[in-house]
């Protein structure tokens, strides 16, 4: 299903021997990928902490009553069903058409490839945003003033079954999509960019073990307590982010360098 | 790039530096390069701040949610270890890739953005509590310490000793100006209490009982009751071992800028 | 389930849904039927619990009196509540202002540890602070074990008549009073604009520069790490210089200041307090569990007892009482049932002896059974890795006088 690289390279509409300045217009175009996304994502953010400010105390108390399973249960169900898709979907689709000849890759191409990178990280920074400042400390603020009852209580349906599942959905094509489609990082992998995928993705793997050890051996609502700890060590895959920032840059930097210098042709 | 690394790199990579160096004189360049900064610094802000937060709340946040956690024995030695875990890798990779001083204060800035937000929505909104029960505590000017001190030694490692130490004394006096208040005497059925104990009894956490704060507990051993300025020079010592420990996390880390040729 | 506004509404769309539960403002504080059916039988039993009133008005006084006992059959693999526990009461946060709370007369500002086998007499006084609908539980909170809840009791608490805002005063030891709900926030504010505009002046001197990030990593590289430090400017030194100084003169002034606002201050206090418990008023009943056994399809528990009466007046059994729920024996009628009250089977327990006379030793078969024990999951006794139970048995005498003394022991499922 690989398919070669035959897209058109043009970055600007108008002639392509304007010189370097109509070649530069490109990457200037306003964000629309950027713009829509963080839209969407925001407003279902928003959407759903009305949805936690009107309905958690509500009705989302007992895990056990008609109303939360009428009222919560589905939104877990319909989160679960929409991530999951979205995420395998997207990477499948992604890994089937994958590219393989990296040099059939024209240098504006790959540039405008890594202002999409950027696009999607821009995209998943806002979302890391609303995370937290909306999320992470709701459910602390709702463990310290409710009774624990089961794992699927308002707050975790939205923190750990959605917003930051949310954030690996976007993660992991993002993922498979730069592997695939910037020849920097064609047939290898980028051990930064593994790091901050995995430590992400297992935070969901990892409510296993805080929700085990809630059930017996730690009973109090202390956030600070050593069982929360793994969510932490996972955080720190972020310390990735710095290594990951600098490939990126050390890659862009170059075809910046080479892509507007004064005496560059474009390449085939 | 390390010089060990450098010494070993390619003619071709070599040329392709020279027209890195080149660009800087293009203004076509530049405008991109600006560009770049704008997203990096949005992308890269970001991130830190669901870093911080995650890590800051599950390590040290109980005592950062009520006043009545913020004791002199535990909070100044827990806060600052937490931050400067977190801080560390970040000053490290800053400094040493574009020698820019401003982890510490960029992350310990957006704490203190992210926690307002955060305990307005959720501890004043979500459930009820009155601000001055719950409000944040700041660390900036910890982290302007602690960046401004590296840029005067420009060394990570003197910066580690001196700002780390600064960092972890400072975090009472800092906090103090807004703090005492909460440190007012009352009395309650003839009981001594502080307001801050006052609301942490009034104001109802149901599952946050009083024994659950782990705060100071009076002992014979106090020295004379010094525990503020015996706490401060401990958490300095704190700031400086575990700076340390994570600038050099930090540059383990960033010697992983590399690409493997599979998925081990 | 007691929502049945909600039920009322049918299948109006989420929406609907929102609005009407914004209107009701309808608040539940559960959470403890998840905890496994033995170990809420074998913790605490709470009784006579009593809220009042049940309507009341922002602004308005609420007390909760209750009785609750420590049971015997505590739960080895449980940490004890020998050894710290706290009274609070199930809200959904402060939603309520708690003024007082005591325990056999002694003040619960602070944790305190309850020997078992004995009865504490508790009371807590609220204000109430948001209005609402609210299933308030009393408490315990057993450190290492969690939260022990007793039934719930609903609240009306309208909005307030004046529209003024609520406030909470006190007055602190140095004469001030003081409005806790925004106490001191103005200098919290201030402060903290003082530290973001100073952070945000440092961030904003390293990234308005033309040469940021890309540049910047370009010369870096370039220098190599041994002259790289030749990228900082001696404006960028002199700017250090002035932000190290402004911060440590600014954090020494805040320090000075607040200290001179407030001369006087003390540390967080704390500490545990001591509470001498009641003894269990047994009265002249001897009770020895022989067996015990619950339907696993069904809604009931069996017990059969051996019951001795050591006094001179007979002894009526009037109720059992496990997990917060109360089955009656409708034959006695001295039992009390509170306004407001839930998890009450008033005809729930069937007694095989009417009332054991003065001397005599008789085999009792009790019968506690009602849609409760399904609805409360008393049923799920089957998964705990634990199947033993206890309860409290309340009896009168011909007086009219209320004993109670812990039953428990091992029960078995019947399956059929």
């Amino acid at each position: 299903m690989a398919k070669a690289n035959t897209q058109s390279v043009a970055l600007d509409s108008g002639t392509l021997d304007n010189g370097a300045d109509s070649k530069l217009a490109g990457h200037f175009k306003r964000n629309r990928f950027v713009y829509t996304f963080g839209a969407l994502i925001l407003a279902v953010g928003l959407a759903l902490r009305i949805y936690l400010d009107t309905m958690g105390f509500t009705v989302g108390t007992d895990y056990y009553s008609d109303e939360f399973q009428t009222y919560w249960m589905p939104v877990l169900y319909g989160e679960l069903i929409l991530l999951g898709s979205f995420t395998v979907i997207l990477s499948v689709y992604l890994w089937m058409t994958r590219e393989t000849d990296a040099s059939s890759i024209s240098k504006e191409l790959e540039l405008q490839r890594y202002w999409k990178m950027l696009s999607i990280f821009s995209v998943m920074a806002v979302w890391a945003g609303a995370i937290a400042s909306n999320a992470v400390e709701s459910d602390a603020a709702w463990h310290q003033v409710t009774i624990r009852d089961t794992d699927f209580t308002p707050t975790h349906i939205i923190i750990f079954y959605f917003a930051l599942p949310a954030l690996t959905a976007m993660l992991i094509p993002a993922f498979i999509w730069t592997h695939t489609r910037i020849p920097a990082y064609m047939n290898k992998v980028s051990i930064p960019f593994l790091a901050v995928v995995c430590g992400i993705l297992m935070i969901m793997p990892n409510y296993g073990f805080n929700e085990w050890g809630h059930t017996f051996f730690y009973a109090e609502e202390l956030f600070a307590a050593p069982i929360h700890w793994g969510f932490v060590l996972l955080g720190w895959s972020l310390f990735f982010l710095i290594p990951l920032a600098f490939q990126l840059i050390s890659n862009m930097t170059r075809l910046i360098a080479e892509t507007t210098a004064e005496d560059y042709s474009q390449s085939a | 790039m390390n010089e060990t690394q450098a010494s070993e790199i390619t003619a071709s990579e070599n040329k392709g530096r020279l027209l890195d160096m080149k660009s800087l004189d293009n203004p076509r360049a530049m405008k991109l390069y600006r560009r770049f900064d704008g997203i990096i610094i949005l992308v890269l802000f970001m991130f830190l701040v669901l870093g911080i937060q995650i890590h800051f709340t599950l390590t040290a946040g109980d005592w950062d949610y009520w006043i009545d956690w913020r004791d002199r024995r535990w909070w100044p030695l827990v806060a600052p270890f937490s931050l400067l875990i977190f801080i560390g890798p970040f000053a490290y990779g800053l400094w040493a890739r574009v020698r820019l001083p401003i982890a510490g204060t960029v992350i310990t800035l957006l704490l203190c953005v992210v926690s307002w937000v955060s305990r307005y929505l959720n501890f004043y909104e979500f459930t009820h509590f009155p601000m001055s029960f719950v409000f944040p505590s700041t660390y900036i000017g910890l982290g302007i310490l602690l960046d401004c001190t590296l840029l005067i030694t420009r060394s990570l490692l003197v910066s580690a000793i001196t700002g780390g130490a600064l960092f972890g004394a400072l975090v009472w006096p800092l906090n103090w100006s807004f703090m005492a208040a909460s440190k007012v005497p009352v009395e309650l059925n003839g009981m001594l209490l502080s307001v801050a104990d006052l609301m942490g009894y009034q104001y109802i956490r149901t599952t946050t009982p009083e024994y659950l704060r782990i705060i100071e507990e009076s002992t014979l051993r106090t020295f004379g009751g010094s525990v503020t300025p015996l706490t401060a020079v401990f958490s300095g010592l704190c700031g400086i071992v575990v700076y340390g420990l994570f600038l050099w996390i930090g540059a383990r880390v960033n010697q992983l800028e590399i690409f493997s040729k599979r998925i081990v | 389930m007691k929502t049945l506004k909600m039920k009322r509404m049918g299948v109006s769309g989420v929406l609907a849904g929102l609005m009407l539960v914004l209107l009701a403002g309808e608040v539940l504080a559960h959470g403890e039927r998840a905890q496994l059916a033995s170990m809420r039988m074998r913790t605490v039993h709470w009784f006579d619990t009593k809220v009042e009133p049940l309507n009341v008005k922002v602004g308005d006084i609420v007390t909760v009196t209750g009785k609750l006992m420590t049971s015997e059959w505590w739960p080895k693999q449980m940490a004890s509540i020998e050894d710290t526990v706290y009274l609070n009461i199930g809200v959904p946060g402060p939603t309520f202002l708690r003024l007082h709370s005591e325990v056999n007369g002694v003040p619960m500002v602070r944790s305190t540890a309850f020997p078992l086998g004995k009865v504490y007499e508790y009371k807590t006084v609220l204000r109430a602070r948001v209005a609402g609908r609210y299933h308030v539980h009393p408490i315990l909170n057993v450190k290492d074990s969690g939260s022990l809840v007793d039934k719930g009791t609903w609240l009306e608490v309208a909005e307030s008549d004046s529209t003024a805002p609520f406030t909470n005063e006190v007055t602190t030891m140095l004469g001030d009073t003081i409005d806790l709900e925004n106490y001191a926030l103005g200098d919290v504010y201030g402060w903290h604009l003082v530290w973001l505009a100073i952070g945000i002046a440092y961030i904003l001197y390293w990234l308005l520069r033309k040469e940021l990030f890309i540049p910047r990593f370009i010369r870096v590289r370039a220098f190599g790490q041994d002259r790289a430090n030749e990228i900082i400017t001696k404006k960028d030194f002199v700017a250090g210089g002035v932000f190290f100084t402004l911060t440590l003169a600014t954090i020494l002034g805040g320090y000075l200041w607040a200290e001179h606002k407030y001369p006087i201050t003390i540390p967080l206090q704390t500490g545990k307090v001591d509470v001498v418990p009641i003894e269990v008023p047994t009265g002249d009943l001897e009770v020895v569990v022989d067996s015990a056994s619950y339907a696993l399809a069904g809604r009931s528990l069996t017990m059969r007892v051996n019951v001795t009466n050591h006094g001179d007046s007979p002894i009526r059994i009037s109720e059992f009482l496990t997990a917060n729920i109360r089955f009656l024996n409708p034959n006695v009628t001295e039992s009390e049932i509170y306004p407001g009250e839930e998890m009450v089977a008033k005809d729930g327990l069937s007694v095989s002896v009417d009332a054991v006379a003065p001397g005599q030793s008789v085999a009792v078969e009790l019968v506690a059974s009602d849609a409760l024990w399904e609805q409360y999951r008393m049923t799920g006794i089957i998964n705990d890795p634990d199947s033993r139970f206890a309860g409290l048995l309340f009896y009168y005498d011909d007086n009219g006088e209320r004993f109670f003394q812990e039953v428990g022991g091992a029960i078995l499922p019947a399956f059929f």
